[in-house]
């Protein structure tokens, strides 16, 4: 359990420094592409873990990334609000027979098609409200609406070509 | 009572929700006033390093082209410079100016943190309060207009630059003297609005647009950009007009901080009198 503590905070540090010194100056498309790899790192929290946990280590996590984009609160509330909906995301798109001990939220323990769904929608919520958080007004709605499902997009894409890269099948077995 | 805490304990959940919630838009509303926390912010010690080596590494790489703009400069100095002058008279030598007075003083700075992808982008230097930078500082690269400092720490100061939407900065039209006001909408980084050009000027594509020297930041005639097009809406005595920028934001990597070394003299100045209106 300890080794799980320490695991999913060293990813969660790993990644806020990959979105803040690499992503964030990435100016894919002139800047209307901005994918989120961060959130991978609150999307790969326990199944198990407590309820209230999932907004604060993503208002911690989110405030961190605040930090190297000088928008204090904005990354932070994003991840509140997509850490308030995961548990009750996860719950809705449970098996029938529950998720077994163990199993994490990954595409290699629950499938591809379940991982889509779960990823690509708490991104698109993440994506959603902070996009529009960050402008604090509807205004260009159009414009705004394009860059939130390109950003969903390249970071679902990042996160499922990220997970095929670093867990190989082989990993699921030896556990 | 009892009931209450079965209350708290049955919702405490969403609780804990809006109580982040709150604090994180707390520390946005903040953040919009400028008046921003300063321990957590990208001038702090942490990020600012880690920038710092960031930009170490790819400067590295972009060395060649930056060798190529600082030659370029180079020479371009070199061309002014007084060794290329003949001195016509030399029955005239000051020490101590008293026609002309130093008004602005120039300190050079690198860009180590740069961003153009938000609707409220941010630059950080690498020039800070030891280098004599101060809040409400104007910045400009290579003669045309970059952006204010907003904040600055030790080692390092950020930047707001033209392209954040809180911007704005009085500009006028060099061929017939016009002033108006430039911001951004928060969308294409190369491209700015004009508002206020009175409708009795007479714009043309492609005439250029500096800033107006009124306020303390810049000295009149930094370069903003050029007109790509223009329009008085409906109802309206203003032009609004569409501005190329000359700065290149996207490649942004030497910049000079303007210190204005009367600034101080003239708010003072426009202060009182503004006091006086008010009494």
């Amino acid at each position: 359990m300890g080794g799980e503590i320490i695991r999913n905070v060293l990813r969660l540090i790993f990644l806020i420094l990959i979105q803040g010194l690499i992503v964030n100056s990435l100016d894919l498309w002139q800047g209307y592409i901005l994918p989120s790899v961060y959130i991978f790192g609150l999307l790969m929290l326990p199944i198990t873990t407590p309820r209230i946990m999932y907004m604060v280590i993503g208002f911690v996590a989110g405030a961190c990334v605040d930090m190297f984009t000088n928008t204090l609160g904005i990354h932070a509330s994003a991840c509140v609000f997509m850490g308030f909906i995961q548990p009750l995301f996860l719950r809705f798109l449970a098996p029938r027979e529950g998720y077994e001990v163990g199993q994490r939220p990954t595409l290699q323990d629950l499938g591809i098609g379940w991982y889509i769904t779960y990823a690509g929608i708490l991104a698109l919520i993440h994506h959603t409200w902070l996009f529009f958080i960050e402008l604090m007004r509807f205004t260009p709605f159009f414009y705004t609406f394009g860059k939130i499902l390109l950003s969903t997009l390249a970071t679902l894409v990042l996160m499922v070509l990220g997970q095929y890269l670093i867990y190989s099948p082989t990993d699921r077995r030896k556990k | 009572m009892r009931s209450l805490w079965q209350l708290i304990y049955r919702y405490h959940i969403f609780l804990v929700f809006l109580i982040l919630e709150v604090l994180a838009i707390a520390l946005l509303v903040r953040n919009n006033n400028y008046q921003r926390a300063t321990f957590v912010h990208s001038a702090n010690k942490i990020t600012g390093n880690l920038y710092e080596k960031r930009t170490e590494i790819a400067e590295y790489l972009k060395l060649q082209s930056i060798n190529a703009e600082l030659a370029k400069e180079n020479a371009r100095l070199r061309t002014v410079s007084k060794p290329n002058y003949l001195q016509l008279t030399d029955n005239l030598y000051m020490y101590e100016d008293t026609l002309y007075l130093l008004r602005y003083e120039y300190i050079s700075g690198r860009v180590i943190n740069n961003s153009v992808n938000r609707p409220n982008n941010f630059i950080t230097i690498d020039k800070g309060s030891t280098n004599g930078l101060k809040k409400e500082m104007g910045v400009v690269s290579k003669g045309s207009i970059v952006g204010i400092v907003k904040d600055v720490s030790d080692n390092f100061a950020s930047v707001m630059p033209m392209i954040n939407t809180n911007m704005s900065v009085g500009v006028r039209l060099k061929r017939s003297g016009e002033t108006g006001e430039v911001t951004w909408d928060g969308r294409d980084p190369s491209k700015v609005m004009v508002n206020y050009i009175s409708r009795s000027a007479n714009p043309l594509k492609g005439d250029t647009i500096i800033t107006s020297g009124f306020s303390t930041y810049f000295p009149e005639g930094i370069l903003v950009g050029t007109i790509e097009d223009f329009r008085i809406p409906e109802g309206e005595n203003f032009y609004t007009i569409d501005l190329l920028l000359s700065t290149p934001f996207h490649q942004l990597s030497y910049i000079e901080v303007i210190h204005n070394l009367l600034s101080d003299e003239q708010l003072e100045l426009e202060q009182r009198q503004e006091g006086q209106d008010g009494g």
